[in-house]
């Protein structure tokens, strides 16, 4: 072990820090300008992306949509696959959402209490009693059983797939070359273009909701396994091979075990992603909570939404607190007292499981949606142009639009030639990391423009841009102050937690009342979806720079603002470039939300074609648009954070 | 028991380039940055014999780890030959490899390697299991040598509850609980206290007196080698630089890096009163009133006695007869360091 | 069952639509076949003519509720009939009106019965002109509905120009209806992607100072009404009636030039030449091919159902207003018109 360094580490000339990038991507910035300036020029064809170019996906789709509409009822595909197929996943969802209705209500609340009490010590029990109560007090409690038992179906099976294809991704490089792209569209791909094409092939119901919220919570579970099973301490393996144990006896008896804690931790993140979507899914009729909150909000009873959006936080919080827990194997509480009362459980479930006591005894019930309601007419009476003085949330829309988008939206989808706008994204490429990266960039750039999507990714692209820069310049600074005082992580947590799980489309409601409808909207809402990931990328980042590092700052004298600006945020930086990196894939993420509330660009297509059977293709298209940009701004965030990183140590 | 010859690993896409280079001659550092490719080791032989103690020794970077690695073939070696209990490890398949590492061979890690899922019983009982060893059976070995290691009462608990002296107990319990002719220490003590060390040294010391095993053990540290050693290889840059007892290596270092390391040893507990006497012909004293010391008595042990008086000690030979005859100056001529650097060390080391 | 308030809408919400789907009428099936098995052993006279005159069967009637009211109390009348006087088992599934066309087309789904023509051309076209599409039409429903652009009536009391279109030209009150995305232009709201929408065509062709901004769903639209609504302030939006907005907000349509069939002629190409008025939209019903013979009384009364919109709003305004359940609206409507429903029984 002390004599393998990396082949190309020495080699290599050590990346640059950020000034000599600056420079240099300067020099590559400008020379790309040019070039591709005189290239537009010659080809004279200068502004919106030419519409004969067009390869058009909608056709073929549609067409597609056509044919199965035509052999629905006959085909094989149908008879034989798609229909049994279709019967025995939704027979086994129903069967769990009978059994999960059938469970007596306080049967819940002592398993959410006992579960957190045993994972995470008796406050968190305590945490799991009162959130499992809640859906009870707040009449939720049947919605949220609908959510659980389609959640735990989706994530079983996730599990049953994921964890095979994880394993073998980890054992075979090939495999996972193949499957990390694939892994990566499948996360960024909007949830809502799931949903189009399943709908086409299942119609509606819980299957469709099911295989949508099942690619998109599979990616988390398949990179755990492989990276569990694959940064494991070589020693151990050594270890195993030196004991004699073959390689499917080192798999389940080291790398498996081992893994156990990283693979819960994706369990976790898939669970998660799998409530975000199962949430989105009642838009093609999961019901559950997201149903109810929809529903709530079809009639602008924000209260009412926030209750069940609430309910939907409560379950995502406690499941995270739950698996995360688990995930840590030294972390167990009292297990002799709740095993015995976890035994003791088995009997009164049982009981009152036969005596049919499942509901939730209506006394206790209690509703804040009133509450809710008068303060969110209030806010938009009172808030939107505070007493008329040129202040409050209606101006500070209309300063954002004109001053911002506007003008971004212009520059990018038509004062810069599309050509140029190419030529430029290469450049970075190129000043970056290399012509890899600058060809897949142009690549990508040019097959938005062939799907007939350049003017709409461009106002997409600039909304983003705001809203990355609106997170960012909140987000930093909070999470410096979070790096700093332990106090303010403390108190801010639970909000972050809140904006993290609460269903996007429950803040539109409010959002538009505040801001009008239009572009504003849409960037409020992502900027307070993405912002607890800037805060905690930033916070991570500075309370990584060694102590040492910050002492021997302290020690030359320097002030605490020096030591921020010239020791923690430099060497924070590449956490920070993460920070802009996660924002921006969540503001994306949010683009669709967006188009639900006057946002325009690749949103409008995408919700156009869910809600209408007609033009599923651009919906596609813009969906593939959506990818493609995601993974422009993915690659180039990344590249930035790999030059920011200190050059790392030669071995 | 272990037959080494020719063993060479290079790291890289061009090793035969490497190869070739190294052969002619070229240093580490040319071939580098030549070829990119890194030879870690370079042409090594050497035997062990049965119930012998060899240990390697050497600083980081020097390539010991490598080369316990390609004896185990935990890294396939880029060529040469290695016979261990009369296997050729090298065209081992598979399973006859797998068979070898059952049966005859185990290894001690630098970091322990101890599994964190399993207790230490079950950590023990790891190389049983594996090899297909009924439960209670592999129980009752596990619990047996558990014990002999010292760690009775510790057998449910998991690692990361024990010292990290105790977690390395275990590690050796569970390389010695499949019985093997053949074990391995990468390093096993480098991660411990210098007191534990110590300890679990002496440890190693009695249990090889009474088991009397095979054993290559890889260390940095040029005194846990004088300590351990029948023989001791220093290598440097992939190669052997020289090979031969403690005392050997001490007393007639082969060059001035070997040579370095002997300067700081604790040659008081190396060298015998062999090593130190006057020959008894040349003594024109009364010996029969000297206080007497066996020939294989290290300083160390006689030292105390020497300074008690001021008349030199006779040293006995095998058979009881004196052979010769010690004094203060000539154990003060063994164990100064060379006057020359001594001169050079002592500016430095007094300012503060 | 749908107690909630919905308006006409494109998003399809189901409240756990498997478990009644499943759930219920496994029982009822047994519970049907059991009273099947008690008539058969009264009386084997009654046989024949009892199931050829009612043309009842076992088969559970599936009906879809869209997500609006006025679906649901269509919904709600048929329903009680088809288990009064009928007898057969209803079950509903609350669903989106776009995923209803493959569900009935399946035959998952027995029948719709509120289709807005002009959000369903393509529909048409592939289910029911398609000669392998299953779906049939059903006729019309009875209501008409119609889409047009409104106001808070305010407005008009403060502009009374803007009550036309024509109040519309004078750029200084477009302006009022400005907003930061349009800059200068009046500020026209539209609706969801998926709506019949030939605002922009509209605005071209008369020459209005005034830009479409998509509010990109009929919540959004909403929303925003709401908000100005409460803060008086100008907003000119899309909307139809009968839609539940209007009992909570005084709205008035803007009067555009009469629609002809002329000036939608280019509607199938896209409408780039509409300069007038929506059509009014002729709801219509649809159900599966497969009913006529697998439930022909069913069948029979849901095609001939038809009653005004006088009829449809007496139970929207049960609902909304005095806030009856859909249910209870449906029966009172029921017990007060017994000669429009007697007409359909077959």
């Amino acid at each position: 072990m002390t004599v393998a360094p990396a082949a190309d580490g020495a080699t290599r000339s050590a990346p640059g820090w950020p000034q000599s990038t600056l420079a240099r991507v300067g020099i590559w910035v400008a020379v790309g300008v040019a070039l591709t300036w005189v290239a537009s020029r010659l080809l004279g064809s200068v502004g919106e992306f030419p519409q004969s170019w067009d390869v058009g996906l909608a056709e073929p789709i549609s067409d597609a949509r056509g044919w199965l509409i035509d052999n629905q009822r006959t085909h094989w595909l149908y008879t034989a696959i798609l229909d049994p197929f279709s019967d025995v996943t939704e027979g086994a969802i129903e069967a769990l959402e009978s059994t999960l209705l059938w469970i007596p209500w306080y049967s819940y609340v002592g398993i959410a209490g006992l579960g957190l009490w045993w994972t995470r010590g008796r406050a968190a029990g305590l945490l799991g009693v009162a959130g499992a109560s809640y859906f009870g007090v707040l009449d939720v409690w049947e919605q949220g059983l609908s959510t659980l038992s389609l959640m735990g179906v989706a994530v079983t099976c996730a599990v049953v797939i994921g964890v095979p294809i994880g394993v073998w991704s980890s054992r075979s490089d090939r495999v996972q070359r193949v499957a990390r792209p694939v892994l990566d569209a499948m996360q960024t791909f909007p949830g809502f273009v799931y949903l189009i094409p399943f709908t086409l092939l299942f119609s509606f119901g819980p299957v469709t909701s099911l295989l949508a919220t099942l690619i998109f919570a599979l990616p988390p579970i398949v990179r755990a396994t492989d990276l569990g099973i694959r940064n494991l301490p070589p020693g151990l393996i050594d270890a195993a091979a030196m004991s004699g144990a073959t390689e499917r006896q080192t798999l389940i008896k080291v790398r498996f075990p081992l893994a156990r804690p990283a693979i819960l931790v994706g369990l976790n993140q898939t669970i998660n992603m799998a409530l975000s979507l199962v949430v989105i899914a009642a838009l093609i009729g999961a019901g559950g909570l997201g149903g109810s909150v929809l529903r709530a909000l079809q009639t602008l009873q924000v209260g009412a939404a926030a209750e069940s959006g609430l309910a939907i936080v409560v379950m995502a919080i406690l499941l995270d607190r739950f698996f995360s827990g688990l995930a840590d194997p030294t972390s167990r509480h009292d297990p002799a007292r709740v095993k015995l009362l976890a035994i003791a459980m088995i009997p009164a479930t049982l009981v009152g499981g036969i005596l049919g006591w499942t509901t939730f005894p209506s006394q206790l019930t209690w509703s804040f949606a009133g509450g809710i309601d008068r303060a969110v007419e209030w806010a938009q009476v009172n808030l939107f142009d505070i007493a008329d003085s040129g202040i409050g949330t209606g101006p500070f829309s209309d300063f954002i639009t004109i001053r911002f988008i506007t003008p971004l939206r212009e520059l990018f989808a038509q004062d810069i030639p599309w050509p140029v706008m190419i030529g430029l994204v290469a450049a970075i490429g190129l000043a970056l990391s290399g012509w890899r990266l600058a060809a897949g960039l142009a690549a990508a750039l040019a097959a938005i423009g062939l799907l007939g999507m350049w003017e709409l990714s461009m106002d997409t692209v600039a909304q983003c841009i705001v809203a990355m820069a609106m997170t960012l310049m909140i987000g930093v600074p909070v999470g410096v102050l979070t790096a700093r005082y332990d106090r303010v992580r403390a108190a801010i947590r639970p909000i972050l937690d809140f904006l993290q799980t609460i269903p996007s489309f429950v803040l539109l409601v409010p959002v538009i009342m505040l801001f009008n409808v239009g572009r504003v909207p849409g960037i409020m809402a992502a900027v307070l979806y993405a912002l607890p990931a800037a805060i905690h990328y930033t916070d991570l980042g500075l309370r990584g720079v060694p102590a040492a590092t910050r002492e021997a700052a302290t020690s030359f004298g320097a002030t605490g603002r020096q030591r921020l600006l010239k020791v923690d945020l430099p060497l924070a930086a590449p956490q920070i470039m993460v920070a802009v990196n996660q924002t921006i894939m969540l503001v994306l993420s949010m683009v669709v939300i967006a188009g639900l509330v006057g946002g325009g660009g690749l949103g409008l297509e995408t919700v156009r074609a869910l809600r209408r059977s007609d033009s599923v293709g651009t919906g596609f298209e813009a969906g593939i648009a959506i990818v493609l940009l995601a993974a422009i701004l993915d690659r180039v965030t990344r590249a930035i954070a790999d030059r920011l990183s200190p050059p790392s140590a030669a071995r | 028991m272990i037959e080494v010859s020719g063993l060479w690993k290079i790291f890289g896409d061009a090793s035969a380039k490497a190869h070739r280079m190294a052969s002619d001659g070229a240093s580490r550092a040319e071939i580098q940055e030549q070829t990119g490719a890194l030879v870690a080791v370079k042409d090594v032989s050497f035997s062990v014999a049965p119930g012998e103690t060899f240990v390697v020794m050497g600083l980081s970077g020097s390539g010991k780890s490598t080369l316990i690695r390609c004896l185990a073939r935990l890294i396939e070696p880029t060529s040469g030959d290695i016979s261990i209990c009369g296997a050729d490890v090298i065209a081992l398949s598979a399973d006859g490899l797998r068979d070898l590492r059952r049966h005859r061979l185990s290894m001690v890690f630098q970091h322990f390697g101890l599994f964190p899922h399993r207790t230490v019983v079950d950590n023990v009982a790891f190389g049983l299991e594996v090899r297909g060893v009924p439960r209670a059976d592999r129980r009752e070995r596990a619990l047996e040598l558990i014990g002999t290691v010292g760690l009775d009462g510790w057998a449910d608990h998991h690692p990361q509850q024990l010292s990290g002296g105790m977690q390395q107990r275990v590690g050796l319990a569970r390389a010695l609980a499949v019985d093997p002719d053949v074990l391995f220490f990468d390093e096993p003590f480098s991660a411990l206290d210098p007191l534990i060390r110590r300890d679990m040294q002496d440890e190693l010391i009695a249990l090889q007196l009474r088991m009397q095993r095979t054993l290559v053990f890889i260390t940095h540290d040029f005194s846990e080698a004088l300590r351990l050693a029948d023989r001791i290889a220093i290598m440097r840059d992939g190669e052997f630089v020289q090979v031969g007892t403690a005392v050997e290596i001490v007393t007639n270092p082969a060059d001035d890096y070997v040579a370095a390391f002997t300067q700081d040893a604790p040659k008081a507990k190396v060298l015998t009163a062999d090593h130190a006497m006057e020959p008894i012909e040349r003594f024109d004293g009364d010996v029969g009133s000297l206080a007497r010391v066996g020939r294989w008595t290290v300083l160390e042990d006689f030292i105390p006695r020497l300074l008690s008086t001021p008349d030199p000690l006779a040293v006995a030979g095998d058979d009881g007869e004196v052979i010769g005859v010690v004094s203060h100056a000539d154990v003060a001529r063994l164990l100064a360091p060379p006057a020359r650097a001594a001169a050079e060390a002592a500016p430095l080391e007094t300012r503060p | 069952m749908n107690t909630s308030h919905t308006y006409k809408g494109e998003i399809m919400i189901t409240t756990g639509p498997s478990r009644r789907r499943r759930g219920r009428p496994a029982l009822a099936v047994a519970f049907v076949a059991t009273l099947g098995l008690a008539a058969a052993a009264c009386g084997s006279d009654d046989d024949a003519g009892g199931s050829s005159s009612s043309g009842a069967s076992d088969e559970v009637i599936t009906l879809a509720v869209n997500p609006w009211n006025g679906s649901a109390v269509n919904v709600a009348v048929a329903e009680q009939l088809i288990e009064s006087e009928i007898g057969q088992t209803v079950e509903t599934v609350e669903i989106d009106e776009n995923a209803t066309w493959p569900a009935i087309n399946t035959g998952d789904i027995s029948a719709a019965l509120e289709m807005w023509p002009s959000g369903h051309a393509q529909n048409v076209a592939d289910f029911i002109d398609n000669p392998d599409g299953n779906v049939a039409n059903a006729g019309l429903l009875g209501p008409v509905g119609k889409i047009g652009w409104y106001i808070p009536t305010y407005m008009v009391e403060q502009h009374p120009e803007l009550a036309t279109w024509e109040g519309f030209q004078d750029p200084e009150l477009a302006k009022l209806f400005a907003t930061a995305e349009t800059g200068d232009k009046g500020q026209f709201l539209g609706g969801d992607p998926s709506f019949v929408q030939y605002d922009e065509s509209i605005i071209a062709n008369l020459g209005l100072p005034v830009e479409v901004v998509y509010a990109g769903s009929e919540e959004a639209i909403l929303a925003a009404l709401d908000a100005a609504y409460s803060r008086e302030e100008p907003i000119l939006v899309y909307l139809w009636t009968p839609h539940s907005a209007h009992n909570k907000y005084d709205l008035t349509e803007v009067e555009l030039p009469a629609y002809t069939d002329e000036c939608y002629a280019s509607a199938a190409d896209g409408g780039a030449d509409v300069a007038c008025d929506y059509p009014a939209d002729e709801l219509f019903k649809i159900v599966s091919e497969d009913l006529a013979s697998s439930s022909p009384a069913v069948n029979t009364l849901l095609t001939k159902m038809n009653y005004t919109t006088a009829d449809q709003i007496e139970m929207l305004a049960a609902v909304e207003t005095d806030g009856k359940s859909i249910e209870d609206a449906a029966a009172a409507w029921i017990e007060a018109h017994p000669d429009t429903w007697k007409a359909w029984l077959p």
